[in-house]
């Protein structure tokens, strides 16, 4: 709403006005986020143009021994392809979990949570555990199967180090966003519609076809958005996948740039300027694409609409659905623990020697591991409290408040979604690294890009809080005697705290096994589970990673279970 | 006008002078003045947009006005001229709002007894009045019940005793019953009076059902466009408008374009499509001459035998039985009008149409 003063208003406009302590501090931390965004960014865009003409001459140099252009290349179809396939998985379980009776209670819930039980770049060793072409678990027991046929092979029949493996498994990690916003579209989009084009004559699919797509085309566009802008930024699939394929892609390559010596910095920055400016490029794309009223989907409200009948192939459908769910979920697990119970990954799994030895080592005996481990949970926690802290301070109080305080809260939850990991990695590095900072491979400056990073699922975990409050909830206690710090402390916040509390566990997962911008910021002195994971894997201490990475799953699981349970809550509104 | 008016005597509860209140260039409240009464329960009318949520949210501080001044009970608590602005916390009212707004992490009794521990009451007072007043509005039982778990109505009837429960003397209502199915809304609102009337609180209750304005108020505020159209008993507004707007939106009117040809004492003859009508009342003040709005209710106009005095010939084009009463839609020449009327009225014969002139207004028409 604009409230703008008339010339004649001796005070100004606006809802309840009060600069009290509360309202200070609201403004201090709206500031501390800004400095937070602004700094290292505004740090590496001035970087970029102080180093463009080296950075050009190195690009220009690169190029010519086409190392670039097969960069950019491999990112390309890696990206596009991915994002293909997570739209198409993602948007058809979207549409049959909200618009079919093959509905499975839950499986909304759960298809996002799945691909976090293990971390990322966990997920990633574990599919290459059952997928390696030689002594892949899944591929040995496939082979054992065909055998069985007659047919023998010694490697195959999959192989994950190819381009194809890359592109599957990145989809994997894509499909949540996918269906998460297709299938919010399709719950916002009034059944009536649907119904209205049956009772006009048109068959489900024909409906299908001419009013349910085109009513979310604004939504699968976006997801595909962000699934580009996702795929561009992901860092734990190319690292072990391309890596072993020699399919080398953008994040990877950044990586590599300030991993070599001496660091290639100036190039690294030219390759990220142009990384952001093609996400900035597809985000305007967007915008425009979806503007107009045109797309514009009234809310039913709350109504069910009838289902599409499948029939007989719903139980299919439903099957495919479980398999999908357990698949992303149990299968890269189960590799991993096999693995971690063993000496050496080896094809033949010995039971009669499986053993905790690998756990008691990652707990106990190596200093790297342990200090990983418990950096990460501690980094996990302070990241998760701070992070929802601010952004609920921010969001809650911000929300009837001066235009200039919501546009500022809207940047700082919002602009570090679009910037890939890897990006804000560099950012920080160059920002913080040098003098006076010197913050290279310390715990700060972890805190700190994880923290930028955090923003945005703490904005949208506080704006979905505080959507379950209605405006009256505050004013209510306003005018029932209670100024504005009290009602945030007695109101606002108890009333938002499961969605606060299902944030701060997803907020937890990320920056626990946050591994693109640890990567480049995580110093041996100072190690997170991420690094030390990539590391090990490189080094082919397999039972090890698996033990972390095991370790790390019953972690999660914990903080699913507490998302889960939460989040129930604060869509159900109901209390006790 | 009624012994519970700002008239009574003492200071009065609510004092609005002058208010105003802009939204880009867009006038939600424009030069509002208005009293309130100890005890007294006005409500303000109007269509959504009117400005009614408006006013009673800057009387509440939960909106700051543009200039202007409100005083609670004689203390300023908003003024544009030395920038005085109590948020809403220091204004000691209640408020029920239309979606109840009850904290659902809190249970019943909890919800009442939450402005009583804001105003710092004693624990064992707390416990005592909430008891009363769940046992006023018949929810005693529920004390330990969360929101949740309440049908709409018992809802706000939380709201309501958290409303009443500090006895601050005044209670602002915002659409309170909208939420409501018709049944409990009728129910509701009997309870709402007579607990009003028990207690003996100010209501300021925004409403833009006209018969739940008539059904509460002490005194009706018609509300239009950011302006007051006229203050006055349910019975004056309804017999009195005194403009062509709060005649159309209390009750309904049929509504015939003419010219005032004559003057015949107090009343003003009209010629119209219909031919010549006699209209008594002119809040206007029409003169000879002027294009008018004639206006006369359904409820007014009756079937009559042809001959008397403001007696039309009409054809009867359809009836509908509508429950309560008979709505009949006639042609007064060209002029379609409904007439409540008796259900017997044949349909083939001639009928004729009286327009008593002392129901029958005349508005000036603007541009004309």
């Amino acid at each position: 709403m604009t409230s703008i003063p008339t010339p004649l208003a001796a005070v100004p406009a606006g809802r309840v006005r009060a600069m009290d302590e509360a309202g200070l501090v609201t403004w201090a931390s709206l500031g501390i986020l800004v400095l937070l965004l602004a700094w290292p960014l505004g740090y590496a865009v001035w970087a970029v143009f102080a180093d463009a003409e080296s950075g050009l001459a190195s690009l220009a140099r690169a190029a010519e021994n086409g190392s670039i252009g097969r960069v950019i290349w491999n990112t390309t179809w890696v990206v596009l392809g991915s994002t293909a396939v997570a739209v198409a998985i993602g948007s058809v379980f979207a549409w049959v979990n909200e618009r079919t009776d093959a509905h499975l209670p839950g499986f909304g819930d759960l298809l996002p949570l799945a691909p976090l039980l293990v971390p990322p770049i966990a997920g990633v060793m574990g599919w290459a555990i059952l997928l390696d072409p030689r002594v892949g678990l899944a591929n040995i027991q496939i082979r054992r199967l065909l055998d069985l046929f007659g047919i023998e092979m010694r490697v195959g029949p999959f192989n994950i180090y190819t381009g194809w493996g890359l592109i599957l498994v990145t989809a994997l990690f894509l499909v949540p966003y996918v269906y998460l916003l297709v299938s919010a579209a399709l719950r916002r989009l009034d059944p009536a519609l649907e119904e209205a084009s049956r009772v006009g004559g048109a068959g489900p699919m024909k409906t299908l076809v001419r009013i349910t797509l085109p009513s979310v085309t604004p939504a699968i566009v976006a997801a595909a958005l962000l699934s580009i802008v996702g795929a561009l930024g992901l860092f734990s699939v190319p690292v072990v996948i391309g890596t072993a394929a020699r399919i080398d892609v953008l994040s990877v390559y950044l990586f590599r740039l300030f991993e070599s010596y001496p660091p290639q910095t100036a190039l690294a920055l030219v390759l990220a300027a142009g990384m952001v400016a093609t996400v900035q490029a597809l985000l305007i794309i967007q915008r425009l694409m979806t503007r107009g009223g045109r797309h514009a989907t009234v809310g039913g409200r709350g109504f069910r609409g009838t289902r599409v009948r499948l029939g007989p192939f719903r139980h299919v459908v439903r099957a495919v659905a479980l398999v999908y769910l357990a698949a992303t979920a149990l299968a890269p697990l189960i590799g991993l623990v096999i693995v971690s119970t063993q000496s050496f990954w080896t094809p033949i799994i010995n039971w009669s020697r499986a053993s905790l030895v690998n756990y008691r080592a990652v707990l106990f005996e190596n200093a790297g591991t342990q200090g990983a481990f418990v950096n990460s949970l501690a980094q996990g926690a302070a990241v998760a409290t701070v992070a929802m802290l601010l952004g609920a301070l921010v969001v809650l109080r911000t929300r009837n408040g001066s235009p200039l305080a919501g546009r500022l809260a809207d940047a700082v939850t919002t602009l570090p979604a679009v910037l890939p990991h890897t990006v804000v990695g560099i950012a920080f590095l160059l920002a913080f690294g040098p003098a006076p900072f010197r913050l290279y491979g310390t715990a700060a400056i972890l805190f700190l890009a994880y923290l930028a990073m955090a923003m945005p699922y703490a904005g949208q975990a506080a704006i979905a809080a505080a959507g379950s409050i209605g405006r009256e909830l505050g004013e209510a206690s306003r005018v029932a005697g209670a100024d504005a710090g009290r009602t945030f402390r007695r109101i606002l916040l108890p009333v938002a705290l499961p969605g606060l509390a299902a944030g701060w566990a997803m907020i937890f997962i990320h920056t626990a096994g946050e591994v693109s911008a640890s990567a480049l910021l995580a110093g041996t002195n100072n190690p997170v589970i991420g690094r030390v994971m990539m590391d090990l894997w490189a080094f082919g201490s397999y039972p090890q990673v698996a033990a972390l990475a095991v370790l790390m799953a019953v972690v999660n699981g914990v903080m699913i279970a507490m998302v889960l349970r939460f989040g129930k809550r604060a869509a159900g509104g109901g209390a006790a | 006008m009624t012994d519970r008016s700002a008239a009574g005597g003492g200071r009065p509860r609510v004092e609005v002078r002058g208010l105003e209140k802009a939204y880009g260039t867009f006038k939600a409240l424009d030069d509002i003045h208005l009293d309130v009464g100890e005890g007294e329960f006005v409500v303000l009318l109007g269509p959504s947009g009117c400005g009614k949520t408006t006013l009673l949210r800057c009387v509440a501080g939960l909106e700051t006005p543009g200039r202007g001044e409100i005083r609670l009970g004689g203390e300023t608590v908003f003024s544009s001229t030395d920038g005085t602005y109590r948020p809403p916390e220091r204004r000691n009212l209640s408020m029920v709002f239309q979606s109840y707004a009850l904290w659902p992490h809190m249970t019943v009794a909890g919800n009442v007894a939450y402005p009583l521990e804001n105003r710092g009451v004693a624990r064992p007072e707390i416990a005592r009045r909430v008891t009363d007043v769940l046992r006023m509005v018949g929810l005693d039982h529920r004390g330990d019940a969360y929101p949740g778990q309440l049908s709409g109505g018992q809802q706000q009837r939380v709201s309501l005793a958290r409303a009443i429960v500090t006895d601050a003397g005044l209670v602002l209502f915002d659409e309170p019953l909208s939420n409501l199915d018709a049944k409990v809304r009728e129910n509701l609102r009997g309870e709402l009076l007579a607990l009003q009337r028990q207690i003996g609180f100010a209501a300021v209750y925004v409403t833009h059902d006209q018969t739940e304005a008539m059904a509460l108020a002490d005194r009706v505020v018609v509300m239009e466009r950011g302006r007051i159209a006229q203050i006055g008993t349910p019975r004056a507004i309804y017999d009195r408008p005194a403009t062509r707007y709060v005649a159309g939106f209390v009750g309904s009117q049929n509504e015939i374009e003419g010219r005032v040809v004559e003057a015949r004492g107090d009343a003003l003859v009209v010629e119209t499509a219909a031919g010549p009508v006699l209209a008594a009342a002119n809040p206007d003040g029409a003169r000879p001459g002027d294009a008018v709005h004639l206006l006369f209710r359904p409820e007014h106009a009756a079937f009559a035998e042809a001959g008397a005095a403001n007696v039309f010939p009409v054809r009867l084009e359809r009836t509908q039985f509508l429950g309560t009463h008979v709505e009949h839609t006639v042609r007064l020449g060209p002029v379609p009008v409904t007439v409540r009327g008796p259900a017997d009225v044949d349909p083939t014969g001639p009928l004729h149409l009286r327009v008593p002139p002392e129901r029958a207004f005349v508005f000036a028409r603007e541009g004309a």
